[in-house]
């Protein structure tokens, strides 16, 4: 549970955190909402992708 | 006609000469007595295990075979790049200076993983010290590691301890790659091609200009090249030079060195689990798909490009050297990218669609034939989940050679399916987003997608090939590709070691009716199913925007 | 006492199985509604998340929602035209997702319905304990702990399991096995001397030992099985898992830079049909029906009234290389039953049948009473007064039982070598004709059984072994299968080797002793093979522990119930069987429906691709000629999201289980399965895009 407890405390910060560093990147083909929602969606993926990984790591916690 | 019927003959004396190595290759490395005719090697080889003392008969595990495999190959490349980085001037008759650090760095480490993807051009950058003691020495020791990792995995499956690195990297070069490359050479020395350290040749040609001629200690290079499944070039041209490869007869016998190890290495497999049935239908697949590909490359390199067909008549010759022709410059892409070499004969960017489309598919399957000792590992991954997927449906835990197929060989297994997702297409994606300029690209459109993939495939898959319209000597390119030669080549190897490792330390089953039997057609058919979607199903998307838009369009 | 027999041979199974159902059936009735409402409960992301596969589609469907209520958060160009397709996949995904747990909620709510109905045996009671100082309190059963003494009497609920230490009674155990007939438990009884909580004590009283905690109890174990409360995942469901989840990675990697690649050639395809080929490519189908597979094989194990400590006991069924089973009970029907007398030394039928009689009176056992019954029928009459003489009981070390009348004169019966050493110690002559009657019979397979009275010895009396009919079929199945058959009988070693025989079993052990079972299992296991085995008496706990499957039988020992990984309830030991086949048929539905999933992907491929990048050139790869890109998209997702809830009869009633070997196995699946999972989504993608032009949808 305290596991669980952590990544409901870090899993939006660094998506947040992530969405402000890659933003920029998609400012010059895209107006502001649209460049922060493309960020927010590749850290979305990367986190997704994460936790794959972590199935794949550990299984049975699953 | 003519091509045909030397492809045919090229390919069955692969088959028939693959049975009589694979015998060696099986009493190399199972420790057998040795024949007479290599005793000769004895006393030099005791020699260095006795140098290399305790270190070569350490505990075999996973761990103690991995560990000095990448401490080795980590000084090997040290050495490599301090060549590269600042090469000296001895045995450097052009006095060329030391290469950029990107470009050191990528070249060492392409050689190092038996790569040869070149971002260079050797004979206008590398003296002969650099060509011989970092080029020639990492294609030596490269393709001994990759044969050393695939003799484990082999001992691993066959429930023998995996053994010890040294030892085999040893036995690797004394028994294996040092003899062959010598008979090879002394071959292709008598067929023309120059051994020699003098400088370039000056002459003058009929127009009255100046050029050099580059020449150096090639045939024993060009050897190890096509034996060791390296294919990076002494020249730039590679192959399509004729100081490397200059009559036809060469380009028949460097064809045929580019699969004789890797088709000996499937034949010992069979030695070591006592199942040559088994083995032989192995073969049989792999030998299938390369005929597939060999088949339609050359069709499709003879038909040409249909939108010229009006004018030109005798295929797709741009890029191709007229000894050769068109669909013998078919045949060799085929194998050289389904082998792992690279090497390449005529330019594979000029080649028709198809023929990128099989090559691509090669680099993606890594087992039509697959590099040095790790195509025979990968094939064994690819059969290991076959029999799990499709084991089940028998009703029992699915079993392979004798040992249940449970959670740590899935997880080992299908790790190896990740390595090309994550070294092909999120470099080549971050690539293509960078836009043109940072892509080099020559050719917009599919084609270059498919240069950009290629580039990347080529490199993760250890080939070394390349679409070479693709400015690719850039800081970016070599960086990137780094990544993926480093990421295809050892994170493999160590999960392919770890499989083997702790498969051998599972129960043997006795076989009974109620179990899957894995040498028979229908399994080998099963097999070929899951490798095509496993392998390459996950590339559809891109190579549909790459090589099949660019065939349909052509097509239609 | 009328139910005195019943007593004496509670383990005979009787009628077809088929028709024997004694748990109370589980109420079917409600069990689709709630399964409706669980599925929406279930999309709870904290649930959603232990299925790698499915959370993907979660993910992807938050993702759809979100751009259907605001197309533009993504491409400035998004209006009305793309909301509406939006909303559409939205649907589908959400469709998906609930179907995948519908399925899931289906077989766990079977599995509740079942353990509700044991649940309702197991009503609270008060429980006598017997305080150490010998006073007696009331207390609530749920306070009972392991070790406690109670005294349970006549009307009584006994409380929890526990072993009889004191006293006599006969108890109801219909409750849990259905058997009408009351069962006798008495102290110090290798069979009858453990009880279950739940069961009813009907008259007498018993002091127990309670050898188990509140809810760890045999019921409580079978509650929390089949509720699914204990479910962790088989190893080969891990490794399916991983095996899952490492394709979803590797579609997720190729989906998602799919986009900058199409970007170049300016055909970037939006962002909700990269969601909609992303949920076509991962293995939906069977990331769906995962868990439910699981569930309800565990499920058909119970329905079968066998329970399974766990998911991986059955699992271990499919890979058994070979049974280990009992003659008596398994094999033959329980009793046998004396067929002829075969005098010898020159005595008549008529007084070797005289002598059995009077070695038979006192002998309760089936075989006893057909000697009875065999004798009267010749017209012999009991060779002493009733009630004078007294009877010698059977035991294991002088293999005989018999009578000895007040004059002193001794009848006996047992096996031959036994009555030999008998006749001998008593100063007799042993007739060379007894060797010939031994053999003559051992070779019909049938037991012989020399009678002497004193020192003198009167013949033999064939007993008679009847093979369950259609045994020899079920082993035959087997061998097809690859499971070897051991059978283990105390038996002489020709009777055994004729039985062996008949019954068409692979292998035997003839005078077996308990030990011998040990020996047997774990020299199959150092061949690397898998043993299953059944038992019931306290000196088969060690075997049912050594053996990969131990089933045991609920008439047995506590002792043997605690060793084994599964407990049959009916006490039927051919039921082995069946459940080898449930393990088996677990495997192959897993391993049918991952094979059909992945091989639907070719069919989806050429569905969306062409739809994705329209303009480069790929028309030529719409070979389904779908009519357009958004209606060969959407006609994808439908099929995906259709398949499953057409796919959960098979996944949780299983896919038919044929006895062939792996290879026809393997042909046949790969037909159905591999072939049917590349053709199938060509067809259903073609009429549903048809559908979906008929009714303007797009």
């Amino acid at each position: 549970m305290a596991r669980f407890l952590h990544i409901r405390f870090w899993l939006p910060l660094l998506l947040v955190a992530g969405t402000l560093l890659l933003a920029p990147l998609f400012r010059s083909s895209q107006p502001p909402l649209q460049s922060h929602a493309l960020a927010l969606l590749l850290c979305g993926t990367a986190a997704l992708s994460a936790y794959l990984f972590a199935v794949i790591a550990q299984p049975e916690k699953f | 006609m003519l091509p045909w019927l030397l492809a045919v003959v090229t390919l069955a004396a692969v088959v028939l000469t693959a049975p009589s190595l694979g015998r060696h290759l099986f009493e190399v490395f199972d420790d057998r007595p040795q024949p007479a005719w290599d005793r000769w090697l004895n006393p030099m080889e005791t020699g260095l295990l006795r140098w290399i003392g305790d270190a070569g008969r350490s505990a075999e595990n996973t761990r103690s075979y991995l560990q000095p495999l990448l401490i080795s190959n980590a000084l090997f490349g040290l050495l490599a790049l301090t060549l590269l980085l600042f090469q000296p001037a001895w045995f450097n008759p052009l006095g060329f200076g030391g290469l950029r650090w990107d470009l050191a760095l990528h070249t060492s480490i392409s050689f190092l993983t038996n790569t040869d993807q070149q971002h260079l051009i050797p004979e206008q950058t590398l003296g002969n010290l650099a060509q011989l003691g970092a080029i020639q020495f990492l294609m030596f020791v490269s393709a001994a590691t990759g044969l050393a990792v695939g003799f484990a995995v082999i001992r691993g499956f066959s429930g023998r301890p995996i053994g010890n690195f040294y030892r085999d990297l040893l036995r690797s070069l004394t028994r294996v790659l040092i003899p062959a490359s010598l008979l090879l050479a002394l071959f292709l020395l008598v067929s023309g091609v120059p051994m020699t350290l003098a400088p370039p040749l000056e002459i003058t040609t009929l127009e009255g200009a100046k050029q050099w001629l580059p020449r150096g200690p090639i045939a024993l290079f060009e050897a190890i090249k096509q034996l060791g499944e390296n294919g990076g070039g002494f020249i730039s041209a590679n192959s399509a030079h004729p100081y490397e490869n200059p009559t036809l007869l060469t380009n028949l016998v460097s064809t045929w060195a580019m699969l004789i190890i890797p088709a000996a290495t499937l034949d010992a497999f069979g030695r070591f689990v006592g199942n040559r049935r088994q083995s032989n239908l192995l073969l049989a697949l792999v030998f299938g798909l390369l005929v597939i590909g060999v088949g339609v490359a050359m069709a499709a390199e003879q038909a040409g490009n249909p939108l010229l067909s009006n004018w030109i008549s005798g295929g797709n010759l741009q890029g191709k050297e007229l000894r050769f022709g068109s669909a013998l410059t078919g045949l060799w892409t085929v194998v050289s990218t389904g082998t792992m070499t690279g090497a390449v004969n005529g330019s594979i960017d000029a080649a028709m669609p198809l023929t990128i489309l099989t090559a691509l598919f090669n680099l993606f399957l890594q087992v039509v034939f697959g590099g040095q000792g790790t195509g025979m590992a990968y094939l064994l991954v690819f059969a290991l989940l076959a029999v799990f997927l499709t084991g089940l449906m028998v009703g029992r835990t699915p079993e392979f050679l004798g040992r249940k197929v449970e959670k740590p060989q899935v997880v080992w297994a299908s790790l190896v399916l990740l390595i090309h997702p994550l070294f092909v297409l999120i470099p080549a994606a971050l690539t293509l987003a960078g836009g043109a300029t940072l892509a080099g690209i020559s050719n917009p459109g599919s084609h270059g997608i498919s240069q950009v993939v290629y580039e990347y495939a080529s490199a993760a898959a250890n080939n070394g090939s390349g679409l070479e319209g693709l400015s690719d000597g850039t800081a970016w390119w070599n960086l990137t590709t780094s990544l993926s030669l480093l990421g295809g080549r050892y994170l493999p190897i160590a999960a392919l070691l770890a499989l083997a490792d702790g498969f051998r330390q599972k129960p043997v089953l006795e076989p009974s009716p109620g179990t899957l039997r894995t040498d028979t057609g229908l399994f080998t058919g099963v097999t070929v199913v899951v490798l095509v979607i496993l392998g390459a199903l996950t590339f559809f998307p891109v190579l549909a925007l790459g090589p099949i838009a660019e065939a349909l369009t052509l097509a239609s | 006492m009328t139910t005195s027999t019943r007593v004496l041979f509670p383990r005979m199974p009787r009628g077809p199985r088929q028709e024997r159902r004694y748990l109370e059936r589980p109420r079917q009735q409600g069990l689709v509604g709630r399964a409706v409402v669980e599925a929406f409960r279930k999309l709870d992301p904290r649930q959603a998340v232990s299925n790698p596969v499915m959370f993907v589609v979660w993910c992807g469907t938050a993702l759809c929602l979100a751009l259907t209520l605001e197309p533009r958060l993504l491409d400035v160009q998004a209006g009305d035209r793309e909301r509406a397709f939006n909303a559409l996949i939205s649907l589908t995904l959400l469709a998906t997702l609930l179907f995948a747990n519908f399925a899931e909620a289906l077989a766990e709510g079977r599995g509740k319905a079942q353990a509700d109905a044991l649940r309702r045996t197991q009503a609270r009671t008060q429980a006598r304990r017997q305080l150490a100082d010998g006073s007696i309190e009331l207390v609530d059963s749920s306070d009972l702990r392991r070790g406690d003494l109670v005294l349970v009497q006549g009307g009584d609920v006994i409380p929890a399991d526990g072993e009889v230490i004191a006293g006599v009674a006969s108890v109801d155990e219909s409750a849990i096995t259905g058997e009408s007939a009351p069962v006798l438990k008495e102290a110090g009884s290798d069979v009858a001397g453990s009880v279950t909580g739940g069961t009813r004590i009907l008259s007498d009283q018993l002091t127990l030992r309670i050898s188990a905690d509140p809810g760890k109890g045999f019921i409580d174990r079978m509650i929390a099985l089949v509720e699914g409360a204990e479910r962790s995942k088989t190893p080969n469901e891990i490794a399916l898992t991983v095996l899952l989840a490492v394709l979803t990675q590797v579609f997720l990697i190729a989906v998602a830079t799919l986009s900058p690649v199409a970007n170049y050639l300016q055909v970037a395809p939006s962002v909700v049909t990269l969601v909609a080929l992303l949920v076509a490519l991962i293995p939906t189908t069977i990331g769906g029906l995962l868990s439910a597979i699981g569930i309800a094989g565990m499920d058909r194990v119970a329905q079968f009234n066998v329970i399974a400590t766990s998911g991986r006991a059955v699992e271990a069924c499919g890979d058994v290389n070979t049974l280990v089973l009992d003659k008596t009970g398994t094999i033959t029907l329980g009793n046998r039953l004396a067929e002829e007398f075969l005098p010898v030394g020159g005595h008549s039928v008529a007084e070797l049948a005289e002598a059995a009689l009077g070695a038979s009176c006192f002998d309760q056992t089936p075989e006893g009473r057909s000697i009875v019954r065999l004798a009267e029928k010749l017209g012999a009459v009991l060779p002493f007064g009733p009630g004078t003489a007294s009877g010698i009981d059977f035991s294991a070390r002088t293999r005989m039982s018999g009578s000895d009348t007040p004059d002193g004169i001794e009848f006996r019966k047992g096996a031959v070598d036994a009555i030999k050493g008998f006749v001998r110690s008593r100063g007799g002559q042993v007739p060379d004709q007894l060797d010939q009657c031994f053999e003559q019979v051992s070779r019909l397979g049938g037991t012989p059984l020399a009678v002497c009275r004193g020192a003198e010895v009167f013949g033999v009396i064939y007993l008679k072994d009847i093979i369950k009919p259609g045994i020899r079929e079920r082993f035959d199945q087997l061998r097809r299968m690859g499971i070897r058959t051991v059978m283990l009988t105390g038996d002489n070693p020709i009777t055994a080797g004729v039985i062996a025989r008949e019954a068409g079993v692979d292998d035997f052990i003839a005078e077996a002793t308990p030990e011998d079972k040990i020996a047997v299992i774990q020299q199959e296991q150092k061949l690397g093979k898998l043993v299953a085995m059944t038992g019931d008496g306290s000196n088969d706990a060690p075997a049912l522990a050594q053996a990969n499957v131990g089933v045991a039988m609920n008439s047995g020992t506590q002792a043997a119930k605690e060793a084994a990984n599964m407990v049959d309830l009916d006490s039927d030991p051919t039921k082995l069987i069946d459940i080898v086949t449930i393990g088996k048929q677990l495997l192959i539905t897993r391993g049918a429906l991952t094979t059909f999933s992945i091989a639907n992907d070719i069919a989806k491929y050429f569905a969306i691709l062409p739809a994705l990048f329209a303009g480069v050139g790929l028309e030529a790869l719409n070979v389904m000629q779908l009519a357009s890109p958004q209606s060969a998209i959407l006609s994808a997702m439908v099929f995906n999201a259709l398949i499953i809830p057409a796919l959960v009869p098979l996944a949780l009633k299983g896919v038919k289980f044929r006895p062939l070997s792996a290879e026809q196995l393997l042909r046949r699946n790969l037909l159905v399965y591999g072939a049917g999972g590349v053709v199938a989504p060509f067809v259903g993608i073609k009429l549903i895009d048809l559908a979906i032009g008929a009714l303007h949808l797009i």
